[in-house]
């Protein structure tokens, strides 16, 4: 719901004048502050809005007003009624269908003329709606008069409406600075509205005038009113160009001719129009219910921070579940892992030490199968013995032989070098020793592996 | 401001809020994840060795069970004297004649530091057969016994008799192992 501004200007606007009002509160019982009229040609404002707008500036300063928005009522010349029966239907299709006619009515449309209605009662079971059009161009000139006065437009209506709003139902004489408008009432609602060209300045002095001004309204009243049915009930005189009383009397006797009374209430336009504003059905031709309301394009700017949002969310969306799978992961495998880190510890300890004391057990140096394979690979003819062997625990020994004669030697060499038990094999020392020159000493190193499997 | 500069101002603003976001959000994102995943796999690997080994428990603990059956002890004194024992045994069984027997009085820690060693020299005489008795028994010990070293000579080239050098260890099982591991020191 848009913000309703508690404290504005009320202002109506005639070809001659401009009355201002500033008030507090919403509805009717919006207070009345200071108040001020403004003698001025307003029909220059469509032709120097900006000029018009800085005159209308210094007027606000002078008289010190604060309110920043403005609800204006122009006077009955500027606009142009209209009524309308359509079906009863909900308000989409009701505006769809018053937008159609007023297409098929008007040679400009909606282009030219900005339309707003407001509900009268329903005749003959259809709805009854009183339109109420104003060239677009000059709403525009007003906007801009009132932004140049530093003012915001945020209601614009009839005069002759707003200060009938609430009056007794019959036929109303609206009189304005510049003219006079006739509003017939039935049900507290506006049926018909018609302006009526009238020299209000001249209603004092001259008879004619309220002579003219008197049939004019007996003619409205008869011709379009009388042709609908409609009864004419009481009539007023409302004044809200700030006659004297002598004028409104002399005014009211000559329209009790044709009606039989007439009873006069002053009128405060500007007041009204700032009353008005907010209520709900009322005509606002700033924020008009047949406007084309187009869907907000979004910049694109904004289209592109939106995408880049989107893709953010996305990619935190991402970021955030696979950060999860990976700690949810994590956390399943250490509460495994601590489900068994006891027993594993002290699996591992015992393994290590299982494994330290297996020399002392199952993996004992091969010390007799070392002797034994020694012993395969003695040669059968000549003669040799072992004058020492040493090993130690890691199978590495070291031979000390003697032989009757080299051959026998290199035959035993060949021997332990084909076994396939005894690696690196090697002769180290060589000497000729004791009673005969062929007997030789010598030393073989080598070392033992035992075939895999065989173990003490 | 031009749309030329707007532009350019844009691209400067994207370009700062890109460095930044990769600075503040990127890069500690990707370390918290690489972190994560590092914490992952050496998990992996720590569970997948304690499954082998919780897998293989009753493997483990018989082996070890088995061990401590066959003599492992917790006492240097009584390990010390049933080696010596045993060995006197063995060579009286295999005609071998002792010349020397000595055990180490202290026990030192092994290579592995799991057990403690207790080291035994000896030298003794015999023929080849008492030889060979002789090391079948320390061989098929049933306690913890190990030839270190064995340096057998023959003296005279007409004599069958042998000089027989040995070096032997036994381990015993330190008290502070004992509290940890299955069936404690026997």
């Amino acid at each position: 719901m848009a913000k309703k501004h508690t404290h504005r200007l009320g202002v109506a606007l005639t070809e001659r004048s401009v009355r201002l009002v500033e008030v507090r509160g919403l509805g009717q019982s919006a207070k009345p502050g200071k108040a001020s009229a403004l003698e001025v040609d307003v029909t220059a404002l469509f032709d120097d809005p900006a000029g018009f707008g800085r005159l209308l500036r210094e007027h606000l300063e002078q008289q010190a007003y604060t309110a920043k928005h403005v609800a204006v009522g122009l006077c009955s010349r500027w606009v142009l009624p209209r009524v309308m029966s359509v079906v009863k239907t909900n308000d989409d299709a009701t505006v769809g269908i018053v937008r159609l006619r007023i297409e098929q009515d008007f040679a400009g449309g909606q282009s030219d003329l900005v339309f707003d209605y407001q509900d009268a009662p329903e005749q003959g079971g259809q709805r009854s709606l009183l339109l109420v059009g104003v060239p677009a161009r000059r709403i525009e000139k007003i906007i801009e008069a009132f932004a140049a006065a530093g003012l915001d437009l945020i209601a614009l209506g009839a005069t002759a409406l707003d200060v009938t709003s609430g009056v007794d139902d019959g036929v109303s004489v609206v009189l304005e600075d510049d003219g006079a408008a006739v509003v017939h009432q039935a049900e507290a609602k506006a049926t018909h509205f018609a302006p009526l060209p009238c020299g209000t300045a001249r209603l004092a002095a001259v008879d004619a005038e309220r002579e003219r001004l008197a049939s004019g309204v007996l003619r409205i009243a008869t011709t379009a009113w009388g042709s609908t049915g409609g009864t004419v009930g009481r009539t007023q005189l409302l004044d809200a160009a700030g006659l004297n009383e002598a004028t409104r009397a002399a005014t009211a006797d000559a329209i009790e001719k044709g009606f039989g009374s007439c009873t006069i209430r002053p009128a405060d336009a500007a007041l009204e129009a700032a009353r008005r504003y907010g209520k709900p059905g009322t005509i606002n031709l700033i924020d008009s219910k047949l406007a084309l309301r187009p869907t907000r394009r979004m910049p694109g700017y904004a289209k592109w921070l939106a995408r880049a949002a989107v893709l953010l969310l996305l990619a935190g969306g991402v970021v955030g579940y696979l950060w999860m799978d990976v700690n949810q992961k994590r956390d399943t495998l250490q509460a495994e892992y601590d489900a068994i880190e006891g027993s594993a510890e002290r699996l591992t300890l015992v393994r290590q030490d299982t494994k330290a004391a297996a020399g002392w057990f199952d993996e004992r140096p091969p010390v007799l199968d070392c002797l034994l394979e020694l012993t395969h690979t003695f040669p059968t003819r000549g003669r040799i013995w072992v004058t020492s062997l040493t090993l130690d625990e890691n199978a590495s020994g070291v031979l000390n032989c003697r032989a009757d004669d080299e051959e026998t030697m290199w035959r035993y060499l060949r021997a332990m070098q084909e076994s396939s038990a005894l690696t690196d094999v090697a002769l180290h020392q060589q000497n000729t020793a004791g009673r005969s020159d062929s007997d030789l000493v010598f030393e073989v190193t080598f070392t033992y592996h035992p075939p895999t499997g065989e173990s003490h | 401001m031009s749309s030329r500069e707007k532009t350019l101002a844009i691209a400067v603003a994207a370009l700062v809020v890109g460095v930044l976001g990769y600075l503040l959000v990127v890069v500690p994102v990707v370390d918290a994840f690489g972190r994560v995943s590092d914490e992952t796999v050496e998990l992996e690997t720590e569970l997948n060795k304690a499954r082998v080994l919780v897998d293989n428990q009753t493997l483990i603990e018989r082996r070890w069970a088995g061990y401590q059956r066959a003599g492992l002890r917790a006492d240097a004194f009584d390990a010390r004297s049933r080696t010596q024992e045993s060995i006197t045994q063995w060579s009286a069984a295999s005609r071998l004649n002792i010349k020397h027997l000595e055990a180490s009085n202290r026990a030192g820690r092994s290579s592995d530091e799991s057990f403690e060693e207790i080291t035994f020299r000896m030298s003794a005489t015999g023929s080849i057969r008492s030889l060979q008795h002789f090391l079948e028994h320390v061989s098929t010990a049933p306690f913890p016994l190990r030839i270190v070293d064995c340096s057998i000579t023959n003296r005279r080239q007409d004599d069958d008799d042998l000089d027989l050098n040995l070096t032997l260890t036994t381990i015993i099982q330190p008290n502070d192992s004992a509290d940890v591991l299955p069936g404690g020191a026997s």
